[in-house]
C-alpha cells in the first residue's frame, strides 16, 4: 500500500510534466532552435541512461557508447540508400548489429578491470572511426547523405522538427522506464552488487560475466536506437561528427553531475547540462565548441570534488533536510 | 555412516616455487561442524579459495555431495550450495541489509529474463525476514550494509550465508576482531543452525577455545599439509600441532 | 621489398618512437605510483608545444632554448595538478579519478581551443633544420636531436629511480604505498613529486615535438592514445617497459603506414593495444 500512495504522488507530477512537454512544442512553432535544443536533450538523456545502465549501475566504464551510437545510424541508413528500406525496420538492424558486435567485445574486454577497460572501449570506438573514415562503401570521410523524401512516416523523415520532437521524447521516456524497471528489479540489484564488489557479487553465485556483457547489451541496443532516429533527423552522417568521443564524455558527464546509479540522475543532468551547453555556446560565441567544454570542464570538477553523489543526491539530501525542519 | 558433504581429494596449488597446498584430502560429513585451525599461511584460506573456484588447483578434485565442482567457475560452484564468508567482512556497502539478503539467494535456476523486470518475491522477502531475526539483526532491514558495526556485519554474514539453503558453509575466522559477547552469539547461532537446520559448517579459526567447543571434527593444517585430524580433544593434545603454532610464522 | 624504404620506416618508426617513449614514460610512471591514468596528458603535451610556440612567437625564443624553461615550468604545473586537483582524489573510485582527469584534458584542451582556435601553427625557421642525408635516408636534424634529448631524459630520469634517494622512494611507493609509508616514505611528497616529473616528461616532449610538428589544440587526443598503448605494451608499473613500448608504437605506427596505408597507420596501433590487452594485459615487462 506504502508503494502505490507514493506512485500516486509522484506519478501526478510526472503526469503533469509530461502534459507539459506534449504540449510545449506549441508554444515553440516559431523557435525552432529551442525545439532542437528540446530534441538535443531528449536524445543526450537517452544515451545518458544507456551508459548510466553499463557504468552507473553495473559499474562498467565505457566509453564505446558514441561507436555504438554511430553502429545503429550508419546500419539504418545504409539499408535506406541501398534497400530503401524504411528506418522502422531498419533501427532493429541497427539495433540487432550494435548487441551483436557488444556482445563480441565484451566478451573478450568485460574481464578487464576498471580503467584498462576504459581504455580499451576508447581503443575499439577510434578503430571503428578510422575503419569508417577509410571504407568507401559507408561514405568514408565524405559521410553519407541521407534521400530526401518528407514529409514521410514510412521513411521517417519530416521538414518540421515537431515529429521529431515527440519521437525523440518517446525515445526518452521508454530508455527512463527501461532503467526505472530494471533499478527496482533483481537485475538492478545485481548490477549494484557488481558495481560495489565484483568478487562478492561472484561469491554470491552471480554470474558476472553474464550480467556485465547484459548492461553492455542492453546499453549498446539503446545507443543504436538513438543513432538510426538521429540520422533521420539530421540527414547527414559522417565518422567526424557521427564517432565523436565528446557524445560518450558527454553522456558520463551527464550521469555523474546528475547522480550515478539513479533513474533521476540523468534526467537532470541532460536537462541542465545540454542546455548549458548550448547556451554557452551561443553567448560565447566565436570559440565555437569551446566554451561548453570548458565549462563542462569545471562542472565535473566541482561536482566530483565536492558532491561526488551528484545533484539528485544534493536535491534528496535538501528534501530530507526540509522535511525534518517540517517535523521538527 | 555420514554422507560426505564435501570432500577434497589430493589438493595440490603451488604459487611459483611455493606449494600452498600438498595433496590435501579432507571431507566433512553432513551437518557436521568441521574445523580447520593451522598457522598463518599454513594455507587455510588458499584451500578455502580452491574450494570455491576462485584458485585453480594444480592437482587433485573437490567433490560437492559427489559432484565434481573442481572445474567449475566461482559462481556455478555458490550455486551448487557453497556458501562461504571472509576473514575481513564482505558487505555491499550500498545495499541495505535486505538487500544483502535477498542477493544471497539460490541462483542456480533462476529466470535471467525475468530477472530484468521482476523484483524479489514474498517468499525471498519472508526468509531473508526471519533469518534476519535469527541472528537478531531485524531491526537494521533498511541499513546500507556499509553503515553497520563490525560485529553487525559478521552477523549479516552469517545470515546471508543461510539464505540459500547451502550444502555448505565456508566460514573464514568468524570471530576475528569481535567482542567476547557477540563471539558466543555467532557460536551459538552457528550451533543453532546446525541443530535446526542441519547446516553443514566448515568453519576456519584461531580462537582454539571457540573451535574446539563447537566443532565434532577437526583438521590441523601447518605448511600446505594436514598434520592432524579428529575429535578436538585428540587434535588439541598432538604434539604436533604445538610444534607448528610455535615453531611456524 | 626495396631495402631503403624498409630502412626510411624503421628510423621514422624509432624518432617517433622516441617521443612516444617519453611521453609514455610520463604516464607510466603517474600511473605506477598513484594507480592514477591520466587521461589530459596528451593535453599537458599540447600544452607544452604551445608554450614552446608562444616563446618563440614572442620572444623569439628557439625551442631548444626554452626546452629547460618550459621542462621546469611543467614540473611545477605536475605539482600544481597534484596538490590542487588530485590530492583530494586519491582513494575515490576509478570512475571519479577518470572523470577528474578527464575534465582537466577538456579545460586544458578547450582553453587553448578558444583562444587560439583549431588552427595548425608551426614554427618557422627553427635552429634545428634541414636533414642528415644518407645515401637515399633521409634523417630530419630536428627529429635526431628529438631523440638524443629524450635519451638523454630518459637516462638522468632512470639513474634518478635507481640511484638517489628520493628516487628510491618513488619506486617503493609504486610496489607498495602501506610498507613504504610504513618505512618512512613521505607518501604526499611522493606523489607531488611523481606527477612533477611525469608532466614534466611531457613538458620536454611538447617542446622537442613543436620542432618538427603541427602546434594545434586538438593535438593532444591522438598523442594520449598512442602513450596509453605504450604504456600497455610495455606493462604497467614499468617504466623501462613504457620505453620499449613508445619505440615498438613507433615502429608498428610508421611501418604499417608505410606498407600497408598512410591513412590506417594508427589503427594498427589501435588494434595491436586491444590484442594485448586480450592477450598478455601485463604487457611485456609489467609488474602487475
Amino acid at each position: 500500500m506504502k508503494n502505490r500512495m507514493d506512485f500516486f504522488k509522484k506519478g501526478k507530477w510526472l503526469f503533469l510534466i509530461l502534459i507539459a512537454l506534449l504540449l510545449l512544442p506549441n508554444f515553440l512553432k516559431d523557435e525552432p532552435y529551442v525545439l532542437h535544443v528540446c530534441i538535443m536533450v531528449f536524445v543526450y538523456l537517452s544515451l545518458a541512461q544507456a551508459w548510466n545502465l553499463i557504468g552507473g549501475y553495473a559499474g562498467q566504464i565505457s566509453f564505446a557508447n558514441h561507436a555504438f551510437f554511430a553502429i545503429g545510424a550508419y546500419t539504418s541508413t545504409m539499408l535506406l540508400i541501398y534497400l530503401n528500406l524504411t528506418p522502422w525496420i531498419g533501427l532493429f538492424a541497427g539495433i540487432a548489429i550494435a548487441m551483436c558486435i557488444a556482445y563480441l567485445l565484451g566478451s573478450q574486454l568485460l574481464h578487464l578491470k576498471g580503467h584498462y577497460f576504459a581504455v580499451a572501449t576508447i581503443a575499439f570506438a577510434e578503430i571503428l572511426k578510422l575503419i569508417f573514415l577509410n571504407w568507401r562503401g559507408v561514405g568514408a570521410a565524405y559521410g553519407l547523405s541521407l534521400p530526401l523524401k518528407m514529409p514521410s512516416f514510412y521513411y521517417l523523415m519530416w521538414s518540421s522538427k515537431l515529429p521529431y520532437y515527440y519521437i525523440f521524447l518517446l525515445v526518452a521516456i521508454i530508455s527512463t522506464i527501461l532503467i526505472y524497471t530494471i533499478d527496482r528489479s533483481k537485475v538492478g540489484m545485481y548490477f549494484m552488487s557488481i558495481k560495489q564488489d565484483e568478487d562478492g557479487a561472484e561469491h554470491k553465485g552471480i554470474d558476472t560475466s553474464y550480467y556485465k556483457l547484459l548492461a553492455f547489451m542492453i546499453s549498446a541496443g539503446i545507443c543504436a536506437l538513438v543513432g538510426t532516429l538521429y540520422a533521420q533527423y539530421i540527414l547527414y552522417i559522417c565518422p567526424r561528427s557521427c564517432i565523436d568521443i565528446m557524445m560518450s564524455t558527454k553522456c558520463i558527464l551527464i550521469v555523474l553531475f546528475g547522480g550515478l546509479g539513479t533513474v533521476a540522475g540523468p534526467v537532470l543532468g541532460a536537462c541542465i547540462l545540454i542546455p548549458l551547453g548550448e547556451y554557452t555556446r551561443i553567448k560565447l560565441g566565436g570559440g565555437g565548441q569551446g566554451w561548453d567544454y570548458i565549462i563542462y570542464g569545471l562542472l565535473i570538477l566541482v561536482i566530483i570534488l565536492y558532491q561526488p553523489k551528484g545533484v539528485y543526491n544534493i536535491l534528496r539530501r535538501y528534501k530530507k533536510n526540509v522535511q525534518k525542519m517540517f517535523r521538527s | 555412516m555420514s554422507k560426505k558433504c564435501l570432500e577434497v581429494k589430493f589438493l595440490t596449488k603451488r604459487f611459483g616455487g611455493l606449494t600452498a597446498l600438498d595433496e590435501i584430502s579432507l571431507h566433512v560429513n553432513e551437518a557436521e561442524i568441521v574445523g580447520l585451525i593451522g598457522p598463518n599461511g599454513s594455507g587455510k584460506t588458499t584451500l578455502f579459495n580452491c574450494i570455491t573456484g576462485f584458485l585453480k588447483p594444480d592437482n587433485g578434485k573437490i567433490f560437492l555431495r559427489g559432484i565434481n565442482i573442481t572445474s567449475k567457475s566461482p559462481h556455478e560452484i555458490i550455486q551448487e550450495g557453497v556458501s562461504r564468508s571472509f576473514q575481513i567482512t564482505r558487505v555491499f556497502p550500498e545495499l541495505t541489509v535486505m538487500k544483502n539478503m535477498l542477493i544471497s539467494i539460490c541462483h542456480k535456476n533462476e529466470s535471467r529474463i525475468k530477472s530484468i523486470y521482476k523484483k524479489s518475491n514474498r517468499d525471498e522477502i519472508k526468509k531473508a525476514s526471519e533469518l534476519l531475526e535469527f541472528v537478531g539483526i531485524s531491526e537494521l532491514s533498511d541499513e546500507p550494509g556499509g553503515e553497520l558495526s563490525y560485529g553487525q556485519q559478521k552477523l549479516l554474514t552469517l545470515a546471508s550465508s543461510l539464505m540459500q539453503d547451502p550444502s555448505v558453509v565456508l566460514l573464514d575466522e568468524p570471530t576475528a576482531g569481535v567482542n567476547p559477547t557477540l563471539i558466543n552469539k555467532i557460536m551459538d547461532r552457528i550451533m543453532e543452525a546446525n541443530e535446526e537446520f542441519d547446516t553443514t559448517f566448515f568453519i576456519i579459526e584461531h580462537n582454539m577455545d571457540i573451535i574446539m567447543s563447537i566443532s565434532t571434527r577437526m583438521y590441523a593444517l601447518a605448511t600446505g599439509k594436514i598434520i592432524v585430524e579428529g575429535d578436538p580433544g585428540k587434535v588439541r593434545s598432538n604434539p604436533k600441532v604445538l610444534e607448528a603454532y610455535l615453531g611456524g610464522e | 621489398m626495396d631495402l631503403v624504404y624498409l630502412i626510411q620506416a624503421i628510423i621514422n618508426g624509432i624518432l617517433i618512437g622516441g617521443v612516444y617513449a617519453l611521453i609514455a614514460v610520463g604516464l607510466s610512471l603517474i600511473w605506477g605510483v598513484m594507480e592514477i591514468v591520466n587521461f589530459a596528458h596528451g593535453d599537458y603535451l599540447m600544452a607544452a608545444a604551445f608554450f614552446s610556440y608562444i616563446f618563440w612567437l614572442y620572444m623569439g625564443l628557439d625551442p631548444l632554448i626554452s626546452l629547460p624553461l618550459v621542462a621546469i615550468i611543467f614540473l611545477f604545473i605536475g605539482f600544481g595538478t597534484q596538490k590542487f586537483v588530485m590530492k583530494r582524489l586519491m582513494d575515490s573510485p576509478t570512475l571519479i579519478t577518470i572523470a577528474a582527469t578527464f575534465a582537466l584534458s577538456l579545460l586544458i584542451r578547450y582553453s587553448f581551443f578558444v583562444v587560439f582556435k583549431p588552427d595548425y601553427k608551426a614554427i618557422r625557421d627553427p635552429l634545428l633544420q634541414g636533414s642528415l642525408h644518407i645515401s637515399s635516408i633521409s634523417i630530419p636534424i630536428a627529429k635526431m636531436v628529438t631523440l638524443l634529448v629524450v635519451l638523454v631524459t630518459v637516462i638522468l630520469l632512470f639513474s634518478f629511480l635507481k640511484y638517489t634517494k628520493k628516487g628510491k622512494a618513488i619506486r617503493a611507493t609504486a610496489q607498495d604505498r602501506e610498507v613504504a609509508k610504513s618505512l618512512g616514505v613521505n607518501v604526499e611528497q611522493i606523489f607531488l613529486i611523481t606527477w612533477g616529473l611525469g608532466i614534466a616528461c611531457v613538458g620536454i616532449a611538447g617542446t622537442m615535438l613543436s620542432t618538427f610538428y603541427y602546434v594545434f589544440p586538438l593535438m593532444g587526443i591522438t598523442f594520449v592514445l598512442i602513450a596509453f598503448a605504450s604504456v600497455t605494451l610495455g606493462g604497467f608499473g614499468s617504466v623501462h617497459g613504457a620505453v620499449f613500448g613508445g619505440l615498438v608504437i613507433g615502429l608498428i605506427q610508421q611501418l604499417g603506414g608505410a606498407f600497408v596505408s598512410p591513412a590506417l597507420k594508427d589503427v594498427f596501433v589501435f588494434i595491436v593495444f586491444i590484442l594485448v590487452l586480450m592477450f598478455k594485459p601485463m604487457g611485456f615487462f609489467g609488474k602487475y
